[in-house]
């Protein structure tokens, strides 16, 4: 011994003694984790697997049979012609409507969509052209002039081939049926700087949060080996809070998950996700660790049920896979179910800000608050449950 | 006399199960309390009880002053529990499960990293102390498994067979660490299946069994109990036999008690009556194996009280 008055010890003690607690406990956490191999491997490893199978399976665009174009008419107005009652461009568009033989879907008007709205939209290639009828169309063919109709396209050789041709027989034969004689004129051009998000981009950024989504397996396999190992009965003889054993556990997941975040994103750059260039980093990392919150509330309440390493393992999968498909990690799908089920909002919080660029309160406020409300009651259920059902061990 | 600990019909049931019945403790401050008792005696759920992890039944507890119910969280800063499993973190070294709880008691590193390693290397685990506890033997695993109690010095310490599974070298260095702690003193409860350890460091001692203090008393008080003089136990060659040659002896002189055990021993206190003994078995034909004499330990005491062994 090297200290004789042990009865003196009292006094030596800390003033802020739980948050000493708190942070040894927590690296004390964090060293075992790390020591694990097998954990690293699933922390990393599982999400990793989903990117690559997803990015085999949805990263390369597929060939196109249809082709979306918004059309503007601004051949409407009356052509003061007097004595004519036809509109040729109200005959084109009936053709284009009409004929199912052809490959073109009118999806948009200038009743649905401005000028803006649709170049945004073939930017991102979620239409294939725009249309444009200048008001002198009818005028044109009605006399005899060469009549012009300007179109832009996605940077894709045969959408602008197919989509010129298309419009371009039509018009003619509009032209022949007048009696015309000057064939039409179509203006084409190629918009170069779009950016084609493919069923894989938009779904990248729910790999983030499904790799986040394991911390509840984590947390629950955590608290079940020290259970079982009797090491949460031997730290409940000392004067630490059970309520900061629970935290601590809390705490170095959430580190945890944001390096995983952070390797995640690297990884799906790596892998060519689509980044939206206004996407605000710190969000993308914010929206995933409160996530993490609120899966490690649900860890939490599982952790406070199971004693076993296995039923624990077991059990948090149950509610992994559901969090996963029912939230539209992987699918899209509209159901009112998903509005129960937390992964739904941090997977659109994410695509928001991810893929879409909008970093706006109002875009991702509700799913930040929904977010932290899930995470909240289930953090205190857990804590309540986890003080009692742990009581005897 | 102060005392460390207060116990009155402390019960604890598990289901049908009365692991622990009625106890009532009055351990001494300072004092080196033994426990003794057979497997499933209820030992082990009585320290649970006193060192704050596990609710009673029913009774109370008084430990170093503070109720058991209210104020468990006063008595956990004042003990030290080694449970007879090992408990240690794995994925940890030596120095970082010693650590942690005298973090855990908010011990400030000055006070805690010296004396860690001194105590490492008492228990000769110096040259390891860096590599993780999971590749440890298992008796060096035992040795850690003491200092978690001890390296905060508390008042009271709970051994739970601090020694079970050490080499007779490891078990000395055991002995001599909880002497010390006893010499500093702190209070200690010690339980533990090993005789000459009940006996050679217990002040006083309970013996207990089926959940009940059977009897309490220092070790050469409770021996006394069974008389002056050695014990001899033998063999005979037939269960059938044993009934027969029982009374006979009982009779003799110098026999002060006859006992029983298992199925084919008897255990008895009266050398002198040894040749008469013989004569007898000679008389009935019955034969004598395994003659051994000893001095009698807290083990004839505990067969003296229940008719059966510690462990068999
Ligand atoms: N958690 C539990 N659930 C059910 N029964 C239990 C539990 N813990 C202990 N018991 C029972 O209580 C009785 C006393 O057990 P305890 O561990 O206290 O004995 P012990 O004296 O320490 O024995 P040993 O010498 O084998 O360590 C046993 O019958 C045991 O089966
Ligand atoms: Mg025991």
């Amino acid at each position: 011994m090297t200290n004789s008055d042990s009865i003196n010890m009292k006094k030596k003690k800390r003033k802020n003694k739980n948050v000493y607690n708190l942070y040894h406990l927590t690296i004390k956490n964090i060293k075992t984790m790390f020591r694990d191999r097998g954990q690293l491997i699933w922390l990393i490893g599982y999400p990793l697997l989903l990117i690559i199978i997803f990015s085999l399976a949805f990263g390369f665009s597929s060939s196109r049979t249809d082709y979306n174009l918004v059309l503007f008419n601004y051949d409407i107005e009356d052509s003061g012609i007097s004595g004519n009652p036809a509109n040729y461009s109200l005959l084109l568009i009936d053709i284009l409507e009409t004929n199912l033989s052809n490959s073109i879907d009118i999806i948009g008007t200038q009743d649905n969509f401005t000028e803006e709205e649709a170049i945004e939209l073939l930017e991102y290639e979620k239409i294939d052209a725009i249309v444009y009828i200048p008001h002198d169309f009818t005028e044109k063919i009605y006399f005899g002039m060469e009549p012009e109709i300007n179109i832009t396209t996605v940077p894709d050789q045969i959408a602008e081939t197919v989509i010129y041709s298309i419009l371009k027989q039509i018009v003619d034969n509009i032209i022949i049926y007048h009696n015309g004689v000057n064939p039409s004129k179509i203006n084409s051009e190629m918009e170069l700087e779009t950016v084609k998000i493919t069923y894989f981009d938009s779904i990248a950024p729910g790999f983030v949060i499904s790799g986040v989504l394991v911390c509840i397996s984590q947390l629950a396999l955590h608290f079940a080996e020290e259970k079982k190992n009797g090491t949460l009965r031997r730290l409940s003889t000392t004067p630490v809070p059970r309520s900061y054993i629970l935290f601590s556990g809390m705490f170095s997941q959430l580190i945890v998950a944001f390096f995983q975040t952070i390797i995640l994103l690297i990884c799906l750059l790596i892998f060519g996700a689509y980044f939206h260039p206004n996407a605000n980093i710190l969000l993308l990392i914010l929206i995933p660790m409160l996530f993490a919150f609120t899966s490690l509330g649900f860890g939490t309440l599982l952790a406070s049920l199971v004693q076993s390493e296995e039923t624990a393992g077991l059990l948090a999968w149950f509610i992994i896979l559901p969090f996963q498909f029912l939230g539209g990690l992987f699918f899209y799908f509209e159901s009112p179910i998903m509005k129960f089920v937390p992964t739904s909002y941090a997977a659109h919080a994410m695509r928001m800000v991810m893929v879409e660029g909008i970093n706006t309160w109002n875009a991702i406020g509700q799913d930040i608050l929904v977010l932290i409300g899930f995470g909240g009651i289930s953090t205190l259920l857990g804590i309540i449950l986890f003080q009692r059902k742990t009581a005897i061990l | 006399m102060d005392l460390a600990i207060e116990t009155n019909n402390l019960k604890r049931y598990f289901g049908d199960i009365h692991a622990v019945d009625g106890i009532d403790l009055a351990v001494p401050k300072g004092s080196l309390f033994g426990f003794l008792g057979p497997n499933g005696a209820g030992k082990t759920t009585t320290i649970s009880m006193l060192s704050t992890v596990l609710p009673p039944t029913s009774g109370k507890a008084n430990i170093l002053g503070y109720d058991l119910k209210k104020e468990s969280n006063k008595i956990k800063e004042c003990i030290g529990v080694c449970p007879q499993d090992i408990v240690l973190y794995e994925r940890l070294t030596a120095r970082e499960n010693i650590h942690l709880i005298a973090q855990m008691h908010g011990l400030k590193k000055a006070d805690y990293k010296e004396r860690t390693d001194d105590l490492l290397g008492r228990m000769n685990l110096l040259d390891r102390v860096n590599s993780l506890v999971k590749t440890y033997s298992g008796g060096m695993k035992r040795r850690v498994n003491v200092l978690m109690a001890v390296i905060h010095e508390p008042e009271l310490i709970f051994f739970d067979e601090p020694t079970a599974g050490l080499d007779p070298q490891s078990r000395r260095v055991v002995w001599d660490f909880i002497k010390d702690f006893q010499k500093k003193k702190s209070t200690i409860i010690l339980t533990t299946h090993n005789m000459e350890e009940a006996d050679d460091l217990s002040d006083e001692l309970i013996i207990i069994d089926n959940g009940k203090i059977i009897t309490q008393g220092t070790p050469s008080n409770l021996k006394g109990r069974l008389g002056e003089g050695d014990i001899v136990e033998f063999k005979v060659d037939e269960a059938i036999n044993r009934e027969k040659i029982i009374p006979r002896i009982k009779d003799l002189n110098f026999v002060k008690w006859v006992k029983p055990i298992g199925k084919r021993r008897i255990l008895l206190n009266g050398l002198d009556a040894l040749r008469h003994i013989s004569k007898i078995m000679d008389a009935v034909k019955v034969k004598m194996l395994d003659i051994s004499i000893r001095e009698n330990t807290l083990e004839d005491v505990f067969i003296d009280l229940t008719g059966r062994r510690l462990r068999d």
